[in-house]
């Protein structure tokens, strides 16, 4: 190959097609180095002839049949805006106001600063 | 909403945390509640407010901010932030006369509390298609929140969606991004989504080095302007 990057003999692989070779190649203490090569380069000599490869996930792919799937949701968190504390449960309160404990990330809701629902 | 000036207040056996937010610092360029400032919560509002409430339960509580810090920091150490409970039958008395003390602050004023309720995360998860299940999610989730009082137009969720395909793990087509975004948006016109997928704001989670196969994120700029 003249230069490394030229693209020679492209095959495309499905992405079972470029695992069963990958295993191949590394379990031949002999092939160490075409291994590498395989894997990181897409390098790899088919019938002797050397050739580049790439993957296409999509070729031979296994599509799910949509009765097959099984779909959960759950909540991955409540929030609420309010002037009191609706709360149930005794409510644990922090003389001393942990820094840690501070909203310092976005949390997916943009509004006004002043919320006027809950002015007071 | 994070860049409001804000303190944890409180929380609820480790599922919930309450914070205060303080609009009125935002226009002043404050985007942190400092010291000075807590001082200032504790000895003029929070404290005053629990002698008048629940006065029996006083020795519980620091008699100021800095005998609460000198509680709390032992030793040199880092701070390790105790709790007092207030009951829940009282919490409806507290919070008005918090929030009354607090507006004698110019930028204390129009204060109120942000809900979070957290670490439920796979800890209710049920299928899509169980509506017995789902509702019994829903109210353990809420267990411990009066919904009588709750204003549903100030409470979001954020519901997580599963799919499962056995032995398999299951990942999008990029390809199918904007098909996805499409089902998941379908009043929006086609020209903004697609403007959209390609946009600055749409985040693609690509599965290791397989460029066909990813996730995406994508941040809507506001509810209101879908």
């Amino acid at each position: 190959m003249r230069y490394p990057d030229a693209c020679e003999n492209p095959v495309q692989l499905s992405l079972a097609q470029f695992l069963h070779r990958a295993v191949e190649l590394a379990s031949n203490d002999e092939k160490k180095a075409e291994f590498i090569q395989f894997m990181l380069a897409g390098r790899d000599l088919q019938q002797g002839k050397e050739c580049t490869v790439s993957v296409n996930i999509q070729q031979g792919v296994e599509v799910p049949q949509i009765e097959d799937l099984k779909f959960t949701w759950d909540f991955d968190s409540i929030i609420g805006v309010s002037h009191d504390i609706p709360y149930l449960n005794a409510l644990s309160v922090f003389p001393v106001p942990p820094f840690s404990e501070v909203l310092k990330h976005r949390n997916h809701i943009f509004g006004n600063a002043f919320n006027e629902a809950v002015s007071f | 909403m994070h860049l409001i000036p804000n303190i944890a207040l409180g929380k609820v056996s480790n599922r919930s945390v309450t914070w205060v937010f303080f609009p009125r610092m935002y226009p002043l360029g404050a985007r942190e509640v400092g010291q000075e400032e807590l001082a200032q919560i504790y000895d003029h509002c929070v404290w005053p407010v629990m002698l008048e409430i629940a006065n029996e339960s006083a020795s519980h509580w620091p008699v100021s901010y800095q005998a609460g810090l000198c509680l709390f920091q032992k030793d040199a150490g880092p701070l390790a932030p105790g709790t007092v409970d207030i009951p829940w039958f009282q919490l409806e008395n507290f919070t008005p006369k918090l929030l009354e003390k607090l507006a004698h602050f110019e930028k204390f004023r129009d204060a109120y509390f942000v809900h979070k309720v957290r670490g439920i995360k796979l800890a209710n998860v049920h299928e899509l298609d169980n509506d017995k299940a789902a509702q019994e999610m829903y109210d353990q989730a809420l267990e411990f929140l009066d919904r009588n009082k709750l204003d549903p137009g100030q409470w979001f969720a954020d519901v997580g969606l599963e799919t499962f395909y056995l032995d398999h793990i299951v990942c999008w087509f990029t390809d199918g991004h904007a098909e996805l975004l499409w089902h998941l948006l379908p009043d929006m016109e086609d020209a903004r989504l697609e403007r959209m997928v390609h946009g600055s704001r749409f985040k693609k989670d690509q599965i290791n080095l397989l460029s066909q196969a990813s996730g995406f994120r994508l941040e809507l700029p506001s509810t209101h302007a879908i």
